[in-house]
C-alpha cells in the first residue's frame, strides 16, 4: 500500500514531559484518516512535527517515503497544505489578499486559482470585508482555501470544526468530501468530536498518552462496532452448526460464546440448540459507536 | 527564497504599519527642526540630524519587530514552513525585508531634512565626501540595529519584543548621552561604534568621524553575529 505519511517510533519530549511516546502510524494514499484521541493525547504535536513547525526528539516520520531528515522533504512538503490549531490569517487582510500572499510565499507565477479557490469555500463574496471581521466558520474556511494554495494532494486539518455552528460543521464536512472525492487530496483530520468524524474518516488511528494504540480501516470499525448478538454457550460448535443451517452471519470470538449479527428469534434457538445438547449460558445484545470503541480502547479515566 | 521575498517585501511595504513608520518619522524630524525656532538653519539642520539617528533605528526596529511579531502572532509563519521553506530561507527573507525598509526610512528621512533645510531658507554645502562617508557609517550601524531587532522580535516575538528593544534602545542611548556629558567613558565609547544611538555623540553633519571604516566594520561585524545568532536559535526553535 502506498502511504502519503508513516512515522516510526516517533517521540517528542518537553523538558520532563513526554507528548509523543514511540508512535507509529500509516496514512494510506487517498485516505480521509481520523485522528482520534482525548484533549492532551497528542494529536496536535504529532501534526506540529509532521508540519515541520517542531522537531521529534526521537524516531521518524516519512513524506511520500521521503524521511524528514533528508534533504528532499522540502520538496514533499511542497505537496501538502494545513491549518493547524487556530487559522493562520492576517487579519487585516481580505480573504483575495490572503489568499494572493501565500500565492507569493508558493512562487506561484499569477493569481489564476483565487476565484475558484474562493468559490469553492464559498467566499466569493465577501468583497473587501477584512479576514479580523469574518466568523469563526468563515475564518476555518479561509484557512482551508490557504492550505489549497498550489493544488496539495495532502492536507492536514486540526481539530477543524472546533468551535463551529452546524451550519458551519456541514459546510466544512461537504469541503472534505469533496475534495477527498474530486481531487483525491489525502486528509489528515485530528479531532475529538467522533461523531462528526464517523461521517467522513475512512481510516482511523487511537491515540493515547502520545501512542498509537490502534490503526484500523473504517470498514474494520464498522465490523467492530457491528450490533449483534453475543452469546455464550456450552458448545460453539453446535450453535456455528445452527446457524450456518439457518444462514445467518456470525463470528466465534471465544472457547464459548459466538457474535451473531441477525435479528434472532431466541425461543426457536434455543429449542434448535437443546436437541443437540448445547445450553445458552447468557444473551446479550451489543450495540457499540465509534465513541464506544473509543472509549474501550483507551479506558474512560482522566488521564489528566 | 526568491518567493519569500517577494512576500515579505510585499506585505511590509503595502502595511498600514509601514506608511505608520514614515509619518511618525516625518512628524518627529519635523517637531525636533522647528523646536528651536530662534537658532539658524544649520543649528535646526543639526539636531535635526541627531534626531535622525535617535529616532530611525527606534522606528525601523518598531516595523521589524512588528512585521516578523505579526507572523508569529497570527500563526502565518506556519504556512511558510508547512509548505518547505526551510528555517534559514525565512529568517534571511526577513533580515533582508528589514533592510529594504531601513533603506528605505533611512532615503526618506534625509530627502525630508533636505527638503526642510531647503525651505527654511538655507542650502547647507557639505562636501560629498563627507556626506557618502556618514551615510555610509550610519547605514552600517542601522543594518546592526535590525539585525540586533531581528534577533530580538524571533526570540521575543510580538509586543513584549517590541517593549524590550525599546527599551533597550532608550538606555543605549541614555548611556552615550551620559557618557558624552561625563567626558567619555572608554568602554561606553567602544560600544557606540557598533550602534547607532553611539553615534550621536560621535558624527557631526559637518564632520565625518576620523576612522570611518573601524565604525562600518564593527557594525556590520555586529550585524553578522546578530544575523548568524537569529539563524541558529531560529532553527531549532519549536513554534506553536
Amino acid at each position: 500500500m502506498d502511504y502519503v505519511l508513516e512515522t516510526q517510533g516517533l517521540t517528542k519530549q518537553y523538558k520532563k514531559f513526554t507528548a509523543l511516546r514511540n508512535l507509529c502510524m500509516h496514512v494510506p494514499k487517498g485516505a480521509i484518516y481520523g485522528l482520534v484521541g482525548r484533549n492532551g493525547a497528542g494529536k496536535t504535536t504529532l501534526i506540529r512535527l509532521v508540519c515541520g513547525l517542531q522537531f521529534p526528539t526521537e524516531g521518524t516520520f516519512a513524506l511520500w517515503g521521503t524521511e524528514y531528515r533528508d534533504a528532499k522533504i522540502n520538496l514533499m512538503r511542497q505537496r501538502m497544505g494545513a491549518v493547524v490549531e487556530t487559522p493562520s490569517l492576517f487579519p487585516y487582510m481580505t480573504a483575495r489578499g490572503n489568499l494572493e500572499q501565500q500565492y507569493r510565499v508558493l512562487g506561484l507565477p499569477n493569481f489564476n486559482g483565487i476565484d475558484e479557490l474562493l468559490a469553492l469555500v464559498g467566499l466569493s463574496d465577501t468583497g473587501k470585508k477584512k479576514a479580523e471581521h469574518f466568523s469563526l466558520g468563515m475564518r476555518q474556511r479561509l484557512a482551508i482555501a490557504v492550505a489549497l494554495c498550489g493544488n496539495p494532494d495532502f492536507l492536514v486539518l486540526d481539530e477543524p470544526i472546533n468551535g463551529l455552528d452546524p451550519q458551519g460543521i456541514v459546510e466544512v464536512r461537504e469541503l472534505i468530501l469533496k475534495l477527498n472525492r474530486e481531487r483525491n487530496i489525502t486528509f489528515l483530520i485530528s479531532s475529538h468530536i467522533l461523531d462528526e468524524l464517523a461521517r467522513i474518516a475512512t481510516h482511523y488511528g487511537f491515540v493515547d498518552r502520545g501512542r498509537i494504540v490502534r490503526e484500523m480501516s473504517a470498514e474494520e470499525l464498522q465490523n467492530a462496532c457491528r450490533k449483534c448478538v453475543s452469546m455464550t454457550v456450552t458448545n460453539t460448535e453446535a450453535l456455528a452448526r445452527e446457524l450456518e443451517r439457518r444462514q445467518i452471519d456470525y463470528t466465534v470470538t471465544g472457547p464459548d460464546t459466538v457474535d451473531i449479527y441477525a435479528q434472532l428469534n431466541i425461543t426457536q434457538l434455543a429449542v434448535a440448540l437443546w436437541e443437540e445438547k448445547c445450553e445458552i449460558l447468557s444473551c446479550s445484545e451489543q450495540d457499540e459507536n465509534l465513541e464506544g470503541f473509543f472509549l474501550s480502547l483507551v479506558g474512560g479515566e482522566s488521564h489528566e | 527564497m526568491n518567493k519569500l521575498l517577494r512576500a515579505d517585501n510585499t506585505r511590509m511595504l503595502r502595511s498600514a504599519t509601514f506608511r505608520f513608520g514614515l509619518l511618525s518619522l516625518l512628524a518627529l524630524l519635523l517637531i525636533t527642526f522647528f523646536l528651536d525656532g530662534d537658532k539658524g538653519t544649520l543649528q535646526r539642520t543639526e539636531a535635526g540630524f541627531q534626531s535622525l539617528l535617535l529616532f530611525l533605528p527606534m522606528v525601523c526596529g518598531f516595523l521589524i519587530i512588528l512585521s516578523v511579531g505579526a507572523e508569529f502572532g497570527n500563526g502565518a509563519i506556519r504556512n511558510k514552513l508547512i509548505v518547505g521553506h526551510r528555517r534559514s530561507h525565512v529568517y534571511t527573507s526577513w533580515m533582508v525585508t528589514g533592510i529594504a525598509v531601513t533603506l528605505i526610512s533611512f532615503v526618506f528621512t534625509a530627502a525630508v531634512l533636505a527638503v526642510t533645510c531647503a525651505i527654511d531658507g538655507g542650502i547647507i554645502e557639505l562636501s560629498a565626501k563627507t556626506l557618502v562617508t556618514l551615510s555610509g557609517v550610519i547605514l552600517c550601524s542601522l543594518l546592526c540595529n535590525a539585525a540586533m531587532c531581528l534577533l530580538i522580535s524571533v526570540i521575543v516575538p510580538g509586543a513584549k519584543g517590541a517593549v524590550l528593544c525599546f527599551i533597550f534602545q532608550e538606555a543605549l542611548f541614555m548611556v552615550f548621552m551620559i557618557s558624552a556629558e561625563e567626558g567619555g567613558i572608554a568602554w561606553v565609547e567602544k560600544v557606540s561604534y557598533f550602534f547607532p544611538q553611539g553615534l550621536i555623540g560621535v558624527v557631526s553633519l559637518l564632520t565625518a568621524p576620523e576612522k570611518p571604516w573601524v565604525y562600518m566594520l564593527c557594525s556590520l561585524g555586529a550585524a553578522v553575529v546578530f544575523f548568524a545568532l537569529g539563524i541558529h536559535y531560529f532553527r531549532r526553535k519549536d513554534l506553536n
